[in-house]
């Protein structure tokens, strides 16, 4: 058993000035592929940090399956890490890279040289083992650092944004190869993204964290379809989604410039967000709420096009197919279920379930 | 104008190398032509016989000894000591180590001259006069603040991300100084060990002090101390040979140490 437990984990930097990690608890269970989502700052890295050992918390525990490893360096705990900028030895050749870590764990020549030509088969750089990081590619240096993690088998795998360095091309690819890698070793990972859309594809559970606590915890499904924080709703999502602020009078919400009107089933004392995806609206009158808007900008994206749209103060965007027919300025009307619709405690953040 | 530029670029070599190469020179001549007048710029016949008395009739053998021994155990202890405080100030956070470098730095500032009789106390209290250990020692002292800027400035260009890696590979911290940051950090390692070789092998005042037995005596303190048959003959003959003899250790270790300096200049050039 692998699992990773976190319990109420703080860690603050400069002094207790900044916090990265607010009492976070957090279980990654036995064998899942776990993405922590977050935008830069919000402790993501730090949490991964801590369970490497490379930081230690100001308070609260860290088990790695059934033992405690809090305060254990990071060369004593059956982890590997593959970090964004690769962190190769640039003086070793790609086999020592690779190799030296089972050399420090006393591991039998013989044995070495199996366990290294068996992951470079599986990544395909068995013909690199003579190379210089330096005379590899990005691609093949991301392969050198993910085998040097695999190679030493370890409890528990950590990647801190192993695809942001590489082309866009080749990093949904390897993006695809890494699901499949990870799938089939049936790894416990910790997976460090601020990319929404990696987050989504590769995981079995998404943690989002902002500001040094968790957010959400839940499969990509339900993060996407029932997000419990406004926070969260904006961050997942390929198009960003609709957020229109206002309050709810006499059961329906009214936006702020009174434009917006949509009956509710509940009522609700404060400022209320109310969010909509873009892709939840259509365009032309159909049964639902229907506003009438003004397209004010298109971005044709291939399959679909982006239409950001005028309804009152608000500046909405709406997702259509590519052969709609919409030029800038047309005066357009706008449909949505209201059963499509977020509500947000405007001050908090937290979602208000009707 | 490329032109002009060369012929200033021989110009200024010559005058720099002119002082040495009248050393050279008047080491080949024959004794009795050192003195000639007119003076003879360019020698009649070139003759070995200064570089075999100085051999043959003073035990210089023995100094050129001393002072490899001083002068590499010194650039070892100096680079070694220097090389884990440097990776020590890295760890901190960058306006800390500058702070601390600030107070090692004054250890570089003051001349070394005005510190031969504090030196000379320490040594003494450790009973280490006339033994190469305390000049070794003392070499160290003196050259480890330069060091530790020379190193820090190097160590602080690799990425921290290389520590961590190896500390999650299971390397200790000397490990990962010994086996990840100094081979990456060579050219500027090689640049600081020639220049504390050559500040430790040109080093006189405090070879003197600590070193006053005949037998103990350093490459400069040997030279100095050569003497003719009575006060008022100077050997210039054997004092320029030996001086010739005593510069090719320093162009040795440079020449060697020249392939990592080269190494270092370009390594930035190939994005990797």
């Amino acid at each position: 058993m692998a699992q990773v437990v976190f319990a109420k984990v703080t860690k603050t930097f400069l002094k207790g000035r900044v916090v990265a990690l607010n009492k976070v608890t957090l279980t990654v269970p036995h064998r899942r592929f776990v993405t922590v989502l977050g935008p830069s700052g919000c402790g993501k890295s730090t949490l991964l940090r801590v369970v490497a050992g490379l930081e230690h918390p100001d308070s609260g525990e860290i088990k790695i399956g059934k033992e405690e490893v809090t305060f254990i360096p990071p060369g004593k705990r059956n982890v590997a890490m593959v970090f964004q900028n690769y962190a190769l030895y640039p003086h070793m050749r790609v086999f020592d890279n690779i190799a030296v870590g089972l050399r420090l764990h006393h591991y039998p020549r013989g044995e070495i040289r199996k366990q290294v030509g068996k992951v470079t088969e599986m990544l395909g750089i068995a013909d690199l083992l003579k190379r210089y990081p330096r005379q590899l590619s990005g691609g093949q240096q991301q392969r050198v650092a993910l085998a040097r993690a695999l190679v030493r088998e370890p409890q528990v795998f950590l990647l801190d944004e192993p695809l942001s360095n590489l082309d866009a091309q080749i990093r949904e690819q390897t993006r695809a190869e890494l699901k499949r890698l990870f799938r089939d070793l049936k790894a416990t990972v910790i997976y460090v993204t601020h990319d929404q859309a990696e987050a989504m594809s590769m995981s079995d559970i998404v943690v989002v964290m902002e500001k040094g606590e968790i957010r959400q915890i839940g499969d990509p499904e339900t993060i996407y379809k029932d997000p419990r924080h406004r926070f969260v709703a904006e961050f997942v999502g390929i198009n960003r989604i609709n957020i229109i602020e206002g309050e709810i009078k006499g059961k329906a919400f009214t936006s702020q410039d009174g434009s917006v009107k949509i009956p509710l089933k509940k009522s609700y004392k404060g400022g209320v967000a109310l969010g909509i995806r873009p892709e939840a609206i259509r365009m032309g009158r159909k049964p639902g709420v229907t506003l009438s808007a003004q397209v004010t900008l298109i971005e044709p994206l291939g399959a679909h096009k982006r239409v950001f749209v005028k309804v009152g103060e608000n500046e909405l965007r709406i997702v259509v197919e590519a052969d709609a027919k919409v030029k800038i300025n047309d005066k357009i009307s706008i449909t949505f279920s209201p059963k499509d619709v977020f509500l947000f405690d405007a001050r908090t953040g937290g979602r208000i379930i009707p | 104008m490329k032109r002009v530029l060369l012929i200033i670029g021989i110009i200024t070599g010559l005058y720099c190398l002119a002082p040495f190469l009248w050393t050279v020179i008047t080491a080949f001549k024959p004794p009795g032509e050192v003195f000639s007048l007119p003076i003879r710029y360019l020698p009649r016949s070139l003759s070995l016989e200064n570089f075999i008395d100085v051999f043959a009739k003073r035990p210089f053998g023995r100094y050129v000894m001393n002072s490899v021994i001083v002068a590499t155990g010194g650039t070892l202890l100096a680079l070694a000591i220097a090389s884990a405080v440097a990776f020590r100030l890295r760890n901190l956070p960058a306006y800390k180590a500058l702070a601390l470098q600030r107070w090692i730095l004054i250890g570089a500032i003051v001349p070394p001259t005005l510190l031969v009789i504090p030196v000379f106390i320490c040594i003494k209290a450790l009973g280490l006069i006339n033994n190469p250990l305390g000049l070794i020692i003392s070499y160290a002292f003196l050259n480890v603040p330069f060091g530790i800027w020379m190193l820090y400035a190097a160590f602080t260009r690799i990425p921290k991300e290389l520590d961590e890696a190896a500390l999650i590979d299971g390397f200790s911290r000397p490990g990962i100084l010994a086996r990840v940051i100094l081979p990456l950090a060579r050219p500027a390692v090689a640049v600081a060990a020639a220049l504390i070789f050559i500040f430790c092998w040109n080093e006189f005042l405090i070879a003197l002090t600590l070193m006053p037995d005949q037998g103990h005596y350093t490459v400069p303190v040997g030279i100095s101390m050569l003497s003719g048959a009575s006060l008022y003959e100077v050997p210039w003959g054997q004092i320029n040979a030996a001086v010739t003899i005593t510069t090719v250790p320093v162009i040795l270790i440079v020449a060697l140490l020249q392939r990592w300096i080269v190494e270092g200049l370009t390594a930035g050039a190939v994005k990797g």
